[in-house]
């Protein structure tokens, strides 16, 4: 009988802690773990923005928590083949190719 | 590993021909319409029957074809007004409006001609086929022009776009400690460009759209249209300095 409770009580404790580890898992996935990947270039610019604000170092904020020793924000802009600024430019490239095309048939006669 | 890097160079190598061909697609996509000489040629065989003999017979096909040569470039300049991702709707509208009234003006003209007994009064109406109707001095202009200046409204939301991103380029690499002055220098040229091509192009439709043939045979018409080419092509200039300007900021965030 003995035996008994102290099993089931050894299989509750167990079920507690993995159900922590859990719990503990799901909250850093979603304040960490897809939005970077879902931010567009203004959204980021923006996160990289509001992080410069952030103090240097741990020393000049006063807190001794792991978390405020984040560096300074760094600025990375993307890559020129996927940077939507490039796409925009070929788009103003069709329009441009547009206007050549509609002065090229301005000339003539009757 | 070897294998791997020719099998990814060959895939982009596919890639950029693609991008090479589809954008030769898009451009043969959208025809430039003849001012007007590329047609000429159309009724060589009937001016000639009529240099040959002039009769009824011979003016009434002259006339015909060169009605039908008109008929072609108003059906082409409707594809390309109802095809057009820059013309306004009111613009459309308008230049719809008269692609389709000269059309039904030569149609009723056509009618004379076939029916006409008269040689002097045939000769009228083959000079009133240019004359009345100036599809090649004016409309064909008109439409391209507008639609031009519209493409330059367009260009602007486009850049107007590029502008907001490369701002806030500009306020993150500033936050993060790097120079920005020549990307600033960059952005602000590129959007004072910008606004003096939208200031040339503006105003073009209103002047354009309202013009005449009888505005053209008095010699009104023309100076206007001279002066909007040239408005347009001072535009085109400007968009392709913004151009640079755009490309020259994002390279200075790099």
């Amino acid at each position: 009988m003995n035996r008994q409770t102290s099993s089931a009580a050894r299989l509750a404790s167990t079920l507690l802690i993995v159900g922590m580890v859990a719990v503990a898992c799901g909250r850093s996935n979603a304040t960490q773990g897809t939005q970077p990947a879902t931010q567009g270039p203004t959204a980021a610019a923006s996160a990289l923005a509001a992080t410069s604000d952030a103090p240097a170092s741990p020393a000049a904020s006063g807190s001794a928590t792991p978390a405020s020793a984040a560096p300074a924000a760094t600025y990375s802009p993307p890559a020129i083949a996927n940077d939507p600024v490039t796409g925009e430019i070929q788009s103003i490239d069709q329009l441009l190719k547009g206007i050549d095309g509609s002065l090229s048939g301005t000339n003539g006669g009757e | 590993m070897k294998t791997r890097t020719r099998t990814i160079l060959a895939g982009l190598a596919v890639a950029a021909l693609l991008v090479v061909t589809s954008a030769a697609v898009a451009s043969a996509a959208s025809p430039v319409i003849a001012g007007g000489p590329a047609g000429t040629g159309v009724c060589a065989t009937e001016a000639a029957a009529v240099r040959a003999g002039v009769s009824i017979d011979t003016l009434r096909a002259f006339g015909d074809c060169e009605i039908a040569r008109r008929f072609t470039t108003l059906g082409a300049l409707a594809s390309k007004i109802s095809g057009s991702k820059a013309l306004t709707s009111s613009d459309a509208a308008a230049l719809s409006g008269e692609v389709s009234s000269t059309k039904s003006g030569l149609t009723g003209l056509k009618a004379q001609i076939d029916a006409e007994t008269s040689l002097p009064a045939l000769k009228s109406e083959i000079r009133q086929i240019a004359t009345a109707y100036r599809v090649y001095l004016l409309v064909v202009p008109q439409v391209n022009l507008v639609n031009g200046a519209d493409t330059v409204q367009l260009a602007q939301t486009a850049f107007n776009q590029v502008s907001t991103n490369l701002t806030a380029r500009i306020a993150a690499a500033k936050a993060a400690g790097k120079d920005t002055t020549a990307a600033q220098a960059d952005l602000d040229a590129m959007n004072a460009a910008v606004t003096q091509a939208v200031g040339l192009a503006g105003p073009l439709p209103a002047a354009l759209l309202p013009l005449t043939p009888a505005q053209y045979n008095a010699g009104t018409a023309g100076p206007v249209l001279k002066n909007a080419r040239a408005a347009l092509v001072q535009a085109r200039g400007l968009l392709q300095s913004a151009r640079q300007d755009a490309v020259a900021c994002r390279d200075a965030l790099k």
